[in-house]
């Protein structure tokens, strides 16, 4: 502390009733340098003081009007006035009011007769410890202020831990009662954290260096995260500083749940994933043992998003990912991506995209059952808001080590194995095999050559008669498209028909085929086929829009046909998404007046009450029913049945692939209504249908209905006479 | 009469260049404590105890300031007396009080004047 050795220069208030006190006084002041303000009275005092704020008072005791006692005390009650020094100028011998100028709170006192080169320099003392006093209290404050701003509390601790002071921070909640001074710190603690405190003291008086550390504190369910600093404080004493940081600590989780878990399902997000995929490997190289991969694509669920909204899609998507939680959950519940012994991870990779990682499989089986049990999972119809909806999986099946020897090289192959999957129909799973990366690379090649011919133009329209088995000869067409491409030749729809549907060109595609049908029904009405009803094929993803009525209508309207030739076939088993939406789409367009007809029955997972719904005219019975109708009974009672249950429902039955003279005898048995297949004829260009049609022969039927014919195989050629 | 110990520490204050400061304290000191000593008389006839003592305090270091030390011990009997609540003999301490304040007085005048008074007085300042 320096003391300071200049004379000050200050502002003097001087007050006495006597008027030459008061020229003394000020005589004195000024020859010492200061400036004097006066007042005759103890009520002026108060004034001038408020007014001149002087850095010292010099005051008679005895005054009317307000006595200096008085005086004195009140200053030393207005706020901000507490530490100005007053000097009191009590009577000679006078110890009654020197003690009473004390209680007033007086700084000081002269006693009369004033001695008056002494006064001058009993002021600039007394100025001088006001200074320093003044130094002091700003320092004090700048202290507590700045104690204040520290969210820590602080105190100081023994090396016994207990604590000697206690300052607190009033920042929030604090961990220790403001009467613990005297306590041991350990006390406040349970009894693993107060161990541990206990040792980190020590610790820091023996090394001298500073020791961080953590603790927890409060109840159970809500637990109050404490960082500590331990400093070495004087005399084997450490100063402790506690922080809370509760909220630091649920800020760092939220980040990592952020960063690594998907907050739509709180599944593992891709990165997480990864993350798990490598260690896994990892585990499974040094243990050698095996790994899946099953890769989980929902199919179609972009209509849903599209049509319905991301909100609905997003519920969706919710309950789909608690459902597959559900398969790989073990009989405890602990976490909703991993089983009890996390040897099953699940996680959301992509928008519609899931993954399940499963260690220590045994064989292909193990994953096989997995890739069952998530189709079981996903079955039956989700619901929302009074909406169903059908939900089913793509699964792609990649194992490790067969498969691919790292994280990138898996996931790669699970997604081609995943492709597969979609292109081989959907809801269906499939394990990755070499020749698939190669049909992926093919497939991307189609894709384009694909995008060119629809621009194109390069697809055209084939059409197959159907024949009506009563009689009727040539009852309609049904409509096939046909690619081909001037390198690669014919391409036939099985290929490219899935490839349009994955890529979303098949809308174009639908579109321009209605639209050409329709106009083919107008040339061949115009050219007297006007009997003739044309069957197109509508991929069921054409169902979610809602403009499939409109973009039928419209074809129907401008081409000015009768929507009565105008046939749909739709096939049973993608009857997916939005139940809801399909059957509100199938009316409208029954009720334009187009006919509708379920195609390759029987090998779809469509239930009959669902079917009564549909309320389409007729139904098609798939090839592979009628392909070994002759030698297989099940075959021949299978499609016994669907006929009967057809005609039941009033529904018209059509035998499809009909290629034998005996095929035909054995669907004519069974009362089939029409037939279609390559013996009547194959898919030719419009062109050709009139032809077709006119050289059409009645005795095939004829003879069909009565017993077996027996014909020779050039004869049955001959009677064909088309191919 | 006047103590010159009080008369030079004022004298000492003098700052130069600045007017006489002794001249001006024995100035304002013989309005003052003319208006002290009336003051005091009436407050002597009314009975008022309080008035009586205040006054005599005041007049009390007033003049011990200017080393009127007599008049100043008068003043310091007439408080006390004041003080016991008995002034009824202040009266006759009055008629002293009232004789040494002239004689202060016309010391102060001759000290004003710049010389020295000596025991007789001056004329002009006993006839005051």
């Amino acid at each position: 502390m320096t003391f300071a050795t200049r004379r000050l220069r200050c502002r003097v208030l001087v007050v006495d009733d006597d008027p030459s006190m008061r020229m003394m006084l000020r005589e004195t002041m000024e020859a010492g340098g200061h400036e004097v303000t006066e007042a005759a009275n103890g009520e002026e005092a108060l004034d001038r003081f408020i007014e001149s704020r002087p850095d010292i008072v010099l005051m008679d005791v005895e005054m009317p009007r307000l006595d200096g006692i008085s005086a004195c005390r009140k200053l030393r009650e207005l706020p901000g006035f507490g530490m100005t020094p007053v000097l009191m100028v009590t009577g000679n011998d006078d110890s009654a009011s020197i003690k009473a100028a004390y209680e007033a709170g007086a700084t000081d006192f002269i006693s009369k007769p004033i001695n008056w080169p002494i006064l001058g320099q009993r002021v600039q003392f007394i100025l001088r410890a006001a200074r320093t006093l003044r130094d002091l209290e700003v320092s004090e404050s700048k202290n507590r202020a700045l104690l204040g701003a520290i969210p820590d509390s602080i105190c100081v601790l023994n090396a016994d831990g207990q604590i000697e002071q206690q300052l607190d921070h009033g920042q929030g909640e604090q961990w220790l009662p403001s009467d613990a001074e005297g306590r041991i710190v350990g006390d406040f603690l349970e009894s693993e954290h107060a161990r541990d405190f206990h040792a980190h003291i020590r610790r820091t008086l023996d090394t001298g260096s500073m020791q961080t550390f953590e603790f927890q504190h409060g109840r159970k369910t809500a637990p109050r995260a404490h960082e500590v600093r331990l400093i070495n404080y004087r005399n084997g004493r450490v100063l402790a500083l506690v922080r809370n940081i509760t909220e630091r600590v649920t800020a760092a989780a939220k980040v990592h749940r952020l960063a690594f878990f998907d907050t739509l399902t709180g599944l593992p997000n891709r990165q997480r994933f990864l993350r798990a995929l490598r260690s896994a490997l990892g585990e499974a190289q040094a243990e050698g043992s095996q790994i899946a991969l099953l890769f989980i694509d929902l199919d179609f669920f972009k209509r849903i998003n599209d049509n319905l909204g991301h909100s609905t899609g997003d519920v969706l998507l919710k309950s789909v990912a608690s459902r597959l939680a559900g398969c790989i959950r073990g009989s405890d519940m602990v976490s909703p991506a991993e089983d009890t012994e996390q040897r099953q991870t699940l996680a959301r990779v992509g928008g519609d995209e899931f993954v399940i990682l499963a260690r220590g499989i045994q064989d292909k089986h193990d994953a096989e059952r997995i890739g069952i049990r998530v189709h079981e999972a996903l079955r039956s119809p989700f619901s929302h808001l009074g909406r169903e909806f059908v939900v089913t999986p793509s699964i792609g099946i990649a194992l490790y080590p067969q498969d691919g020897g790292d994280a990138e090289a898996l996931m790669k192959n699970a997604d081609t194995a995943m492709y597969e999957a979609k292109t081989a129909g959907r809801n269906t799973h499939r394990f990755y095999s070499e020749s698939m990366s190669l049909r992926s690379m093919e497939r991307l090649d189609l894709e384009l050559k694909l995008r060119k011919a629809v621009e194109h133009g390069d697809l055209e329209l084939y059409y197959q008669p159907k024949v009506d088995i009563r009689g009727r000869g040539i009852v309609g067409v049904e409509a096939l498209l046909r690619w081909d491409h001037p390198e690669e030749g014919f391409i036939s729809p099985e290929r490219f028909v899935p490839l349009a549907e994955e890529t979303g060109l098949i809308i174009p595609i639908s579109e321009w085929v209605t639209t050409q049908a329709c106009e083919q029904v107008r040339a061949w009405s115009g050219a007297g086929l006007g009997d003739l009803t044309v069957a197109i094929n509508v991929s069921s993803q054409l169902f979610g829009f809602g403009n499939l009525a409109t973009m039928v209508w419209g074809a129907i309207c401008n081409s000015n046909i009768d929507a009565s030739s105008l046939e749909l076939e739709i096939t049973e088993s993608l009857l997916l998404g939005d139940l809801n939406q399909i059957h509100k789409t199938l009316r409208e367009i029954q009720e334009m007046g187009v006919a509708l007809a379920v195609d390759d029955f029987g090998t779809g997972y469509s239930s009959l009450s669902y079917l009564k719904r549909l309320n389409v005219d007729a139904l098609k019975i798939d090839r592979s029913f009628i392909n070994d109708i002759t030698t297989d009974a099940d075959d021949r009672a299978i499609c016994s049945a669907v006929v009967a249950m057809g005609h039941s429902l009033g529904l018209n039955v059509i035998a499809e692939g009909v290629e034998t003279a005996d095929q035909l005898a054995a669907v004519c048995q069974l009362g089939c209504d029409e037939v279609q297949g390559f013996l009547f004829g194959r898919p030719v260009p419009a062109s050709q249908i009139p032809e077709v049609v006119g050289s059409y022969r009645h005795e095939l039927i004829a003879q069909a209905q009565g017993a077996i014919v027996d014909l020779e195989p050039e004869e049955l050629r001959a009677l064909r006479g088309l191919e | 009469m006047l103590d010159q110990t009080a008369l030079d520490n004022i004298r000492a204050l003098q700052r130069p260049g600045q007017p006489d400061l002794l001249t001006r304290i024995i100035d304002t000191y013989s309005r003052n404590a003319e208006a002290l000593v009336n003051g005091l008389y009436r407050a002597l006839e009314d009975g008022d105890i309080e008035l009586v003592r205040r006054n005599a305090h005041t007049l009390k270091s007033a003049a011990a300031n200017l080393g009127a030390t007599a008049l100043s011990e008068l003043c310091r009997q007439m408080e006390e007396r004041a003080r016991s609540g008995d002034i009824g003999p202040g009266m006759d301490l009055f008629e002293g009080l009232h004789e040494e304040h002239e004689r202060a007085l016309a010391a102060l005048a001759a000290e004003r004047a710049g010389s020295s008074v000596s025991v007789d007085g001056d004329d002009e300042a006993a006839s005051a």
